[in-house]
């Protein structure tokens, strides 16, 4: 891989950057890209540091020495047309394992070269303590590490934004104290939007970004306009396997304050409906104990101030992954710009400081919601809230009859007859939930469900062992319906073709109400199952509304 | 000093001074700070290690024939002891009966625990003799125990924690180490039972859990394990339960914490079963969740492995008030709170007491081993 990088520096010394990034970029971008800044190495005193080329000759030094448990690759190209490196850490890595997934990226932000040796030190210990055979591990630490890249797949990205950090040194005597990348802004003689606020979740929302291309907040002209951060974006996508993301976890490591943050940065909310309340729970607990373990403080990241459109914003709001914002050495004590350049001398000391914290994380990363002493509910088979795609199949054999208001995962809203309310606004926990026409439409009877059989299905799920027992199937209802309903209009829900729970229509007014419904599933012991979930109007047209939320499968102690 | 106790028994005194000697645990009493006046305002119904102890004082004035105090030793700074109130009918004399150790404020921040072992001081004392159902409960569990409460296990990390009118967020005792800069030690990870074994603590000073150079390396573990193992009368343990109160979560824990196995080679089917049984029934007399504490996350040195994993006592540790998740100020709830969250777990603390004779009935074994 270094042929290619020294073929793209010459590229760029010889004017030719614009050729080999190609048209793409620039069509998206609306500009020529800037010239590039020349490679330097840090400023002197701080040539301890990494630069870019320095960064990818440590992992490829890593790669070539551990071939079996880590593999470099690219996830994108940054405005300047760098690849934005990765790697993957893991026991047998080249196979796609189903194991918990945790991310790490760092230098969103330029100048904040701190958080990129954070994360190449976590390169080196998670690569460099790990040993195969338990008879080799000769230390706690190596135990420790040696476990986790076993059970879990971590990926590694050092460093979103390659542009900006080597611009930040490009002067080669000193920094040029830049946060941003090196985008120029259509219409603009600016340079750089700010990645961490160019996030398409609530983008620009709230105050918590500048609209100004010259402010080092600026969050582009609109969100995913920078290059780097549609990369990493997509980079999350791509771990969505079977309708699901496999990451459970991620930290974005920034400088400065020694903070551990958890979303959401654009509310002050500690509790907006955008947020489960045991999501919640596992954020503070995760947060608090990680806290504990590197001297941060633990804190919601609008404590700090408002942001939006930033990454973790997004890796929780629309992927649901347990996303923290981790702001290392210093605090606020050291004033800027000494507060982004520390020496070179403290680089092991504070990267090492957060060993004992990182690994506690990817140790949760099974099940983050443990540390709140949700585990037993919320780790097992299935647990499904309906605020991010899990998987569930709408009509998965071709045989819904319904003409309208088919399942759907959605936030509901609000549709009340004269009778009362028939559709409840939001889910029972957070916003969504799997919903018959979550629309409320001009009249109660408007976007509900009519013309008959409406279903949904689970992705399928194994109830341990034959003869285990505590199998638990758990979920919130609400079924509704108006006084010309009948027998034939139905709330069922079955597992592998047997019913579990039916709630019928009556020629009663019934109005939407949550309602919690428990299940023994032990005769499913042992066996792979589906939760098919059906609705129907079955008989003559009738106002019938139904929705199904927080549907868990879990062992009882 | 007049109203202090000792332990008749003549085992405390020696061996704190041994350990003192062996460990080089010199109290560094010139050094110690004075202690805050009150907490921080807003939550100046916390009871100060000053408050605390004259609060015990008061209810040993108040109920002599039930309630003695005792010294079980100076804490690292040397500026405070770590005082344990005995609740017992014949109060001064060692009975054959089963003994239960409740204590608190082990990591500094946690100080709704103390009032939580304050409360409990109360309860068994203001109701002894008296009628109703509840007055009935702590009469037969006072006759019939030997109760141990110690509401402030860590008073130097305590006081320093609402040092400066604001708290500090600390954990971890105030000892200081010739090796490092860094101060205190985790004293819920600082027990010699799988010390440092599995990844559950950390060997870095400046951590919040650090368990130490060695274990039992931090005084005031030292003082409670003199205490306990004093408490082995002709070679047998008197302590049948442990309780060690903390926040915050609202669990009821059993172990083991070092081990995510239910049932290890370190314990057996039955104890297994009992730890089971009592935690689901406090639980559901306080509205916590039980479980194995490592299935929150693994933890190694804890005072609860050590209780059970080397004495064979039925130790739970509680995590109080608030649930996670609650904005409802973490380890600092506001003084409102107090009395709620304290008399919450009246029902829970008396059965906890009325198991003290025969911990294994919880499930159902008491034939087997309390016949």
């Amino acid at each position: 891989m270094s042929l290619v990088v020294v073929q793209l520096r010459l590229g760029r010394a010889l004017g030719l950057a614009a050729l080999i990034m190609g048209g793409a970029l620039s069509v998206l971008s609306g500009a020529a890209p800037a010239r590039a800044a020349v490679p330097q190495d840090f400023p002197s005193g701080y040539e301890g540091y990494h630069n870019y080329a320095e960064m990818v000759a440590d992992i490829d030094a890593e790669v070539a020495a551990h071939p079996k448990i880590i593999k470099k690759f690219s996830i994108g190209k940054s405005y300047e047309g760098r690849d934005i490196w990765a790697v993957k850490i893991s026991a047998n890595v080249n196979f796609d394992a189903s194991e918990p997934e945790v991310l790490f990226e760092a230098m969103h932000h330029a100048r904040e070269h701190l958080a990129g040796e954070e994360a190449l030190h976590l390169i080196h210990l998670l690569v460099d303590n790990y040993r195969s055979k338990p008879a080799n591990q000769t230390t706690d630490l190596q135990r420790r590490v040696s476990a986790i890249v076993k059970s879990r797949e971590i990926f590694i990205v050092p460093m979103v934004n390659p542009d900006g950090a080597e611009y930040d040194i490009s002067s080669g005597t000193g920094f040029k104290d830049w946060r941003k990348n090196r985008q120029p802004t259509p219409g603009s003689s600016q340079i750089g939007t700010d990645l961490n606020r160019n996030w398409g979740y609530k983008w620009g929302c709230c105050g918590g970004s500048s609209s100004k291309p010259g402010n080092i907040t600026y969050r582009g002209p609109q969100p995913w306009s920078a290059p780097e951060v549609r990369a990493l974006r997509d980079f999350v996508l791509s771990r969505v396997v079977n309708g699901r993301q496999q990451i459970t976890e991620a930290i974005s490591w920034h400088t400065f304050n020694e903070q551990v943050m958890w979303p959401y940065g654009y509310t002050k909310a500690d509790l907006p409906r955008t947020m489960t309340a045991d999501d919640l729970a596992a954020f503070q607990a995760l947060g608090t104990q990680m806290a504990d373990r590197n001297g941060y403080t633990a804190q919601q990241l609008s404590d700090l101030y408002i942001t939006d459109g930033d990454a973790t914003d997004w890796f929780y709001g629309d992927q649901r992954i347990f996303a923290f914002t981790i702001e290392m050495y210093p605090t606020d004590a050291v004033p800027e710009p000494r507060g982004f350049y520390p020496p070179v001398s403290v680089i092991d000391r504070e990267t090492t400081r957060n060993d004992d914290a990182v690994l506690y994380f990817l140790e949760q990363a099974g099940c983050p919601y443990a540390v709140a002493g949700l585990g037993t509910t919320d780790c097992g088979p299935l647990y499904d809230d309906f605020e991010t795609a899990r998987g569930w199949t709408v009509n998965p054999y071709g045989t819904d009859t319904a003409t309208k208001g088919a399942f759907q995962r959605a936030i509901p809203q609000q549709s009340a007859d004269s009778s009362g309310v028939k559709q409840l606004a939001y889910g029972y926990s957070g916003q969504a939930a799997l919903v018959t026409g979550a629309k409320a439409g001009a009249t109660a009877n408007a976007d509900d469900l009519d013309g008959g059989v409406t279903s949904a299905l689970s992705p399928p799920v194994r109830l341990g062992k034959s003869g285990t027992t505590g199998w638990t199937l758990d979920f919130r209802y609400a079924f509704a319906h108006d006084a010309r309903s009948t027998a034939a209009d139905y709330l069922r829900v079955s597992v592998n073709g047997t019913n579990v729970f039916e709630a019928d229509g009556s020629a009663t007014n019934v109005n939407a109400a949550w309602t919690e419904q428990t299940v023994n599933l032990d005769a499913f012991a042992g066996q792979q199952v589906h939760v098919l979930v059906q609705a129907a109007d079955g008989g003559p047209d009738s106002l019938v509304e139904a929705a199904v939320d927080d549907v868990r499968i879990y062992q009882a102690p | 000093m007049k109203l202090r106790g000792r332990l008749s028994l003549g085992l405390v005194i020696p061996i704190v001074a041994v350990a003192g000697l062996l460990l080089g645990a010199a109290p560094v009493t010139a050094t110690a700070p004075a202690d805050p006046a009150d907490f921080p305002a807003g939550y100046t119904g916390y009871h100060t290690y000053a408050e605390m102890l004259s609060q015990m004082r008061a209810t040993v004035s108040a109920h002599p024939s039930i309630a003695k105090l005792y010294d079980l030793g100076s804490t690292f700074q040397g500026n405070h002891e770590m005082w344990a109130l005995k609740i017992s009918d014949n109060v001064g004399r060692d009975e054959a009966e089963p003994e239960v150790l409740v204590e608190c404020n082990m990591h500094a921040r946690e100080h709704i625990t103390t009032e939580m072992c304050l409360y409990l001081t109360q309860l068994l004392t203001n109701n002894y003799g008296k009628a109703g159902a509840v007055g009935r409960q702590v009469t037969k569990i006072v006759k019939s125990t030997e109760i141990w409460i110690i509401p402030m296990v860590n008073p130097d990390g305590s006081m320093y924690d609402i040092s400066n009118g604001a708290f500090q967020g600390w954990r971890k005792n105030r000892q200081t180490f010739d090796y490092s800069n860094k101060v205190g030690i985790d004293l819920n990870r600082d027990w010699s039972y799988m010390w440092g074994c599995c990844g559950g603590s950390s060997a870095n000073p400046g951590s919040a859990r650090y368990r130490g150079n060695a274990p039992f390396q931090a005084t005031e573990d030292q003082l409670l394990r003199n205490f306990i193992l004093s408490r082995r009368i002709n070679g047998v343990q008197q302590i049948s339960e442990v309780l060690n109160i903390h926040s915050y979560g609202e669990h009821v824990l059993y172990p083991y914490g070092y081990t995510k196995t239910a049932v290890p080679a370190d314990m057996t089917q039955d104890d297994h079963a009992t730890f089971v049984a009592m935690a689901r029934q406090m639980a559901s007399l306080n509205g916590y969740h039980a479980m194995q504490g490592s299935h929150m996350y693994i933890y190694d040195g804890d005072f609860i492995d050590w209780v059970y994993g080397d004495q064979h006592i039925f130790g739970f540790t509680w995590e109080m008030y608030p649930k996670w998740g609650c904005q409802c100020g973490g380890f600092h709830p506001p003084d409102t709170v107090l009395s709620r969250e304290t008399t919450r777990n009246r029902d829970a603390a008396l059965y906890f007491f009325a198991q003290a004779g025969c911990p294994y009935g919880a499930a159902g074994l008491a034939g087997k081993y309390c016949s």
